[in-house]
């Protein structure tokens, strides 16, 4: 269905007004035709009956002897009457144009003033009487509910938009409780968790030290240890994107990009070198960024990790970073990723399910903190990631 | 020595005692805020692992207290409170180290060692295990007088068992131990078992018998008797 062009307000009420401006003068200027016409009607009439009276003279001299009636015709001056006559048809038709004329001109002059009065009028008035409107249109444009701030709204005397603003204020105020109760409920849910998951590593620590532990209680202990590190590390990742959720942006300082990523790298070559890989850094020298460090750490691992994971062995991995973005490009799986669900939570590839499904997710957060973009891409049997920072 | 261990939860508590009890540490417990101000108070010790939340009291208010009588007590802040802000906070204040729950206790004990080792710097800068001398000041091993190239993470790995000895260390506190930062990223610790392979290798090249046991699937062991 095709989708209606968005118009106006001014226009929506201009419009109507106008078509009937329209119609009313052509139906009034027809009435004012038609009435000067009958004037006109009047007119003609008044000489039909004067020559009518010539006629009735004409007929009483006809009746007259003839001698008479040649001397009285003698008398009547033939060409002052023609001339009479073309001077009445001459005004007649003058008076024809005349009306035609006045009539139009009045008809147009009219309809300008008219559609300029309207025009300016409706803009000013529709100005003045939508403006608290436009005031809370603006407002709630502004509005992000991740701010966690009650927008303020113009004060209004119009009753309608009181209540629009009354409703909008209600609306929002509730909307943001909800959201706040939310979001603490992920970070207090995770706080909550660290206890219990604690004691269970702690207990786990002190039932490997038993010296009579048999192979098959060995076997069910690793599984159980690397369920708890799962746990403890799903359990970090939610508490981390729940922090950069619930954070307004602090602690940003100058970063010395070359420098953090000589810290970084090392860290990251463990599991470069378990992959096979081949990792080729790219960093601008002198590079600066204003950013929140332990996020960027975060962001870096993240995005080089996800490199690693989901490579192939003998793949490569490349890092660029200049002062106006990063580029994590790696070799991988030969397949386009879906742009759009990838950076959701918990979304995982089905067949390599190797991560816990927020790195993605927390790389999308971090950015969106910084007012950074993030893009992916698939080019040349590369996935490329692209960071572009905005200072 | 003589450790005080400050947390509520006693089981985790426990845990630490027993664990640390194998190095011949000292454990002693404080349950409450009340009852580790008390024994801070009478008594000294040579650490402190302290447990930012106790129920209803501030932690921090312990190490206040602590800095304010200008005891010497290294404290290592053990904590829940994962946020960065927190251990800033902890660590200005005068905190040796900052370890975040959930840990494994060989990462405890890895902890307290390095915090003791710094605090006793001058007198012992080498650690030294059956033939293995390791210099903590120049980050070198030897084994009977010849040197042993190893890489960091092999470096870290060893430092790590032996600061762990005669204790299993599972296999998931090893790879977190040396990936660090990373340890939140990592899906599987398989890397470990490469790691441990080459230290066990280079080892034994430079004549040093087999120290590294290996503990059925779980982890590994230092054991030099």
């Amino acid at each position: 269905m095709k989708e209606k062009k968005a118009r106006s307000l001014l226009w929506m009420v201009l419009i109507p007004l106008i078509a009937a401006t329209v119609v009313i003068m052509f139906i009034s200027i027809n009435v004012f035709y038609h009435g000067m016409e009958v004037e006109l009607e009047d007119h003609l009439f008044s000489i039909v009956e004067e020559q009518d009276g010539w006629l009735i003279q004409l007929e009483e001299i006809a009746k007259l002897p003839p001698e008479q009636s040649a001397q009285i015709l003698q008398t009547i001056d033939i060409d002052e009457l023609r001339r009479q006559q073309q001077q009445h048809y001459d005004t007649v038709v003058k008076l024809d144009e005349e009306i035609e004329q006045v009539v139009i001109t009045q008809y147009v002059v009219t309809l300008i003033l008219i559609l300029a009065y309207l025009g300016i009028v409706l803009q000013f008035v529709s100005k003045r009487i939508w403006k608290p409107f436009h005031e809370t249109l603006d407002t709630m444009e502004r509005f992000s509910i991740d701010k966690g701030t009650l927008p303020h709204f113009e004060k209004t005397n119009v009753s309608e938009f009181i209540r629009l603003n009354h409703s909008f204020e209600k609306l929002i105020k509730n909307s943001i409780s909800i959201y706040q109760s939310q979001k603490e409920f992920t970070e207090n849910a995770s706080h909550e968790l660290h206890t219990p998951l604690a004691i269970m590593q702690s207990q786990l620590d002190m039932l490997i030290q038993r010296p009579d532990l048999t192979e098959e209680q060995s076997e069910i202990i690793s599984s159980i240890y690397s369920n708890v590190s799962h746990l403890a590390r799903l359990n970090n990742n939610l508490l981390l994107l729940a922090k950069i959720e619930n954070r307004n942006r602090t602690a940003e300082e100058l970063i010395d990009v070359s420098r953090l990523i000589e810290i970084v790298l090392p860290n990251i070559s463990i599991m470069i070198e378990d992959h096979k890989l081949v990792l080729h850094s790219d960093i601008q020298d002198n590079c600066m960024l204003k950013a929140n460090k332990v996020l960027f750490v975060s962001l870096l691992n993240n995005l080089l990790t996800n490199a690693i994971r989901y490579n192939h062995p003998q793949g490569t991995v490349q890092l660029t970073i200049t002062e106006r973005e990063m580029v994590v490009a790696n070799t991988g799986e030969n397949k386009h990723l879906d742009a759009d669900t990838i950076f959701r939570r918990f979304h995982k590839n089905r067949e390599v399910s190797k991560g816990h499904g927020l790195g993605l997710s927390i790389v999308e957060k971090i950015c969106h903190y910084h007012g950074w973009n993030i893009e992916y891409k698939y080019e040349s049997n590369q996935h490329i990631f692209i960071v572009t920072f905005t200072q | 020595m003589k450790i005080l261990i400050i947390e509520d939860e006693r089981k985790i508590s426990e845990n630490i005692k027993n664990y640390l009890s194998e190095e011949n540490y000292v454990c002693e417990c404080a349950y409450t805020y009340d009852e580790a101000v008390e024994k801070i108070r009478l008594y000294s010790y040579d650490c402190i692992l302290l447990d930012l939340m106790l129920s209803g009291e501030d932690g921090l208010e312990i190490l206040q207290e602590l800095k304010r009588h200008n005891k010497e007590e290294s404290v290592i802040i053990i904590s829940a409170k994962g946020s960065l802000e927190d251990k800033l906070k902890g660590l200005q204040i005068g905190a040796d180290d900052y370890l975040p729950k959930p840990f494994h206790l060989s990462e405890l004990s890895m902890r307290i060692y390095a915090v003791m080792r710094r605090k006793n710097f001058g007198s012992n800068n080498r650690v030294m295990s059956g033939e293995i001398t390791i210099n903590l000041l120049s980050k070198t091993v030897t084994v009977r007088e010849q040197q042993v190239i190893l890489t960091k993470s092999e470096y870290d790995l060893l430092l790590f068992l032996i600061g762990n000895k005669n204790r299993v260390i599972s296999k998931s506190a090893l790879a977190e131990h040396l990936s660090g930062d990373m340890a939140d990223m990592l899906a599987n610790h398989d890397f470990v078992y490469a790691h441990v392979k080459n230290l066990k290798s280079k080892l034994t090249e430079a004549g040093c018998p087999n120290y590294v046991k290996n503990v059925y699937g779980v982890g590994y062991k230092w054991e030099t008797e």
